[in-house]
């Protein structure tokens, strides 16, 4: 049992968990995730029933890739505790270690002493101390590291995200009946640039309520929710007339839908696109745009009258009659889309301070190393918790100064 | 049109201290070393001129695509061997080192795009300078820390015990600076996406291989301070993970596609 403790909290262990992590890490880049077993018959050809049996499809979510991090913070508290128990020992144990060592050859005592109070050591009994919290670093560390990875995998289990595409004036009501309801979205700040910011209205499971805005970078919190300003897409914007001076009812078209009033005659609209090309015949040809960028926005429809269907696109601003009921298709409409994440409000907390921890424990451990020199008339010996020998250069440098001037 | 001139003139200078060095180390003339050594000062200084005056331009810290962060990484490796040079001046061999490895970086970011573009929304944040400015700092001081492995590599039969150690001790503490850096890059990161994206990880392949490199400076850190590896070992493992670190910067954009395509 002993034997079992001291590897599964050894040094050694912790590398090896380590270096598994990366192997398989380097497997999840290489390997595109998340795809059809199609998909891997296509690019891996002979290597797809290996890819899908090892589960290298969704490597960093199989057992064993888990599996790893949870033996590495088994690693981390053994090791953690281990350290803990050390700690009270740490000081006189480097202390210790500077007696037991050997003298530094060409160091005199006097000019030592001198010397070391130039270097920021305090003294107590001939014993010369600097920099003696740094004994807490590597425990800092490991313990920033074990928070982080408790942090992250509440994180991950505990946060529920939903995606909404939502239209201007729509809502979207929530499990705590909290509610969010799109007041405007626009794609560009007033200087032109590019900016995805949605208005909303932000209701609480309390009934209170209150207007936000986001966009990328600037989520709005509502109650255990965040909400993050994640996409758009265009919609489709018909205006129906039943005579062409007769008022225009709008209708946003986000999917495929037949508008029509008598049910039978109407449109089918289908989509819209962001350009098109007009073929040598005078046919226009809707086209993709890089991100769905509305170009030269073309609507792809059929127009449905007397049991005959015919497909075709059309431009905005464009209108035709179908039977007697005037269309006519307008610029597309951006509209945002949202995505919702629910998690307990201690998690990101957790999260941040588990940051502050690792980075205080790395700076511990390497810009405030501790050091002892006890300073004997038989000479001056010198322990440091990282570069004994060049505290002592360190040292000399010093007295070569303090002679100097 | 001016700006894009003033790019070329410290590729050029860095070139020129380069060859200067050689010379005088190979030839053992000092007045060689010290021209090199005055026109890798002047290198430095046009060098910084124009990634500020690039910055005042793009009305940002200028390192928001694979040129600007090229052009950064190679002005943060040659200001790491002036500051070590200018500490003590005996590190001559600081310039011979530094010299070239900014000379290849600066000359790899001539060969990316150099137009200056409007950040995206997902990069106008708060968090950009940490995360981008620290990644800087850490790959250049990795960066140093590799050559100071290859040097020791080099000279480990011809050079003094001291000189070794001293190589050997450099790459540690530098190695050090940049894991810390290379923390709060990740760090920072984190926070960043979790505004950005609603999530702090993503495996986009960019972060995994940022992690594969922490990795891979935690190993040689509990190698070094635990074990107590020292010379040969350590300094072809801090060349090693210097492999891993460009892999995460040129070859992470160039084959793969992921959040980070834009970096």
């Amino acid at each position: 049992m002993k034997k079992v403790l001291s590897f599964l909290r050894s040094m050694r262990f912790g590398m090896v968990l380590l270096a598994l992590i990366a192997v398989l890490s380097v497997f999840g880049t290489l390997i595109a995730q998340g795809q059809s077993a199609a998909y891997y018959a296509h690019a891996c050809p002979g290597w797809d029933g290996v890819i899908l049996a090892l589960g290298l499809d969704h490597v960093y979510s199989t057992w064993y890739y888990v599996a790893l991090f949870a033996a590495l913070c088994l690693n981390l508290l053994l090791c953690s505790v281990l350290r803990a128990g050390r700690l009270r020992t740490a000081r006189a144990g480097l202390i210790a270690r500077a007696q037991k060592a050997g003298p530094v050859a060409g160091l005199e005592a006097d000019q030592a002493a001198a010397a070391l109070k130039r270097l920021g050591f305090r003294e107590q009994d001939g014993v010369y101390t600097r920099r003696m919290l740094g004994v807490f670093g590597p425990l800092v560390t490991h313990t920033g590291l074990l928070l982080l990875m408790i942090a992250a995998a509440c994180a991950f289990s505990l946060a529920q995200k939903q995606d909404a595409w939502l239209m201007v004036g729509d809502s979207l009501t929530l499990a705590d009946s909290a509610k969010i309801r799109v007041e405007s979205f626009s794609m560009e700040d007033a200087s032109g640039r590019l900016e995805y910011t949605s208005v909303l209205e932000l209701t609480g499971a309390d009934g209170t309520s209150r207007t936000a805005t986001i966009q990328v970078n600037h989520p709005a919190r509502l109650g255990a929710h965040t909400v993050y300003q994640q996409s758009y897409a265009f919609a489709g914007v018909l205006d129906v007339q039943t005579a062409p001076d007769a008022p225009a009812e709008q209708v946003v078209l986000d999917s495929p839908a037949f508008i029509s009033l008598d049910g039978a005659n109407g449109i089918q609209y289908q989509q819209v696109y962001g350009d098109y090309t007009v073929t040598e015949d005078g046919q226009i040809m809707p086209v993709n745009t890089a991100g769905g960028a509305m170009v030269h926005p073309v609507y792809l429809t059929a127009v449905i009258a007397d049991g005959e269907q015919r497909l075709g696109a059309v431009l905005p601003d464009e209108t035709f009659e179908v039977g007697g009921v005037y269309y006519t298709f307008r610029e597309p409409a951006a509209y945002p889309g949202l995505r919702i994440k629910t998690q307990p409000g201690w998690v990101l907390p957790l999260l941040y301070a588990s940051f502050v921890v690792l980075i205080t424990g790395l700076y511990l451990c390497f810009f405030h190393v501790p050091a002892a020199v006890c300073v004997t008339q038989d000479g001056v010996r010198i322990a440091s918790g990282k570069d004994t020998q060049g505290l002592a250069e360190s040292l000399m440098d010093a007295i070569h100064d303090m002679a100097e001037q | 049109m001016m700006l894009n001139v003033l790019f070329y003139i410290p590729i050029a200078l860095y070139f020129v201290a380069m060859l200067l060095e050689f010379m005088g180390a190979a030839f053992k003339r000092a007045s060689l070393r010290r021209a090199a050594w005055f026109i890798l000062l002047g290198a430095i200084g046009v060098h910084t001129a124009y990634t500020v005056l690039r910055g005042i331009r793009a009305g940002r810290i200028p390192m928001a695509n694979q040129f600007e962060f090229a052009n950064a990484f190679a002005l943060g490796v040659a200001v790491i061997g002036a500051l070590f040079k200018l500490r003590n001046r005996s590190m001559d061999w600081m310039v011979t080192l530094c010299t070239p490895c900014a000379f290849v970086l600066i000359s790899y970011a001539a060969f990316q795009p150099q137009e200056i573009t409007e950040l995206m929304p997902a990069l106008r944040s708060v968090w950009f300078t940490a995360h981008i400015g620290t990644a800087v700092l850490s790959y250049a001081a990795f960066a140093v820390a590799a050559c100071c492995g290859l040097r020791y590599l080099l000279l480990e039969k011809k050079e003094t015990d001291a000189h070794l150690r001293q190589l050997d001790n450099l790459s540690y503490k530098l190695v050090c600076f940049g894991y810390l850096m290379l923390t709060v890059v990740i760090l920072t990161g984190c926070v960043w996406a979790e505004q950005a994206w609603s999530s702090f990880w993503t495996w986009d392949p960019k972060e995994v291989w940022a992690l594969i490199t922490w990795i891979l400076y935690s190993i040689y850190l509990h190698q070094r301070i635990r074990m107590n590896w020292r010379g040969r070992r350590m300094a072809f493992f801090s060349i090693l993970a210097f492999v891993f670190v460009i892999f995460t910067f040129v070859g992470v954009n160039t084959l793969m596609s992921g959040l980070h395509s834009y970096a």
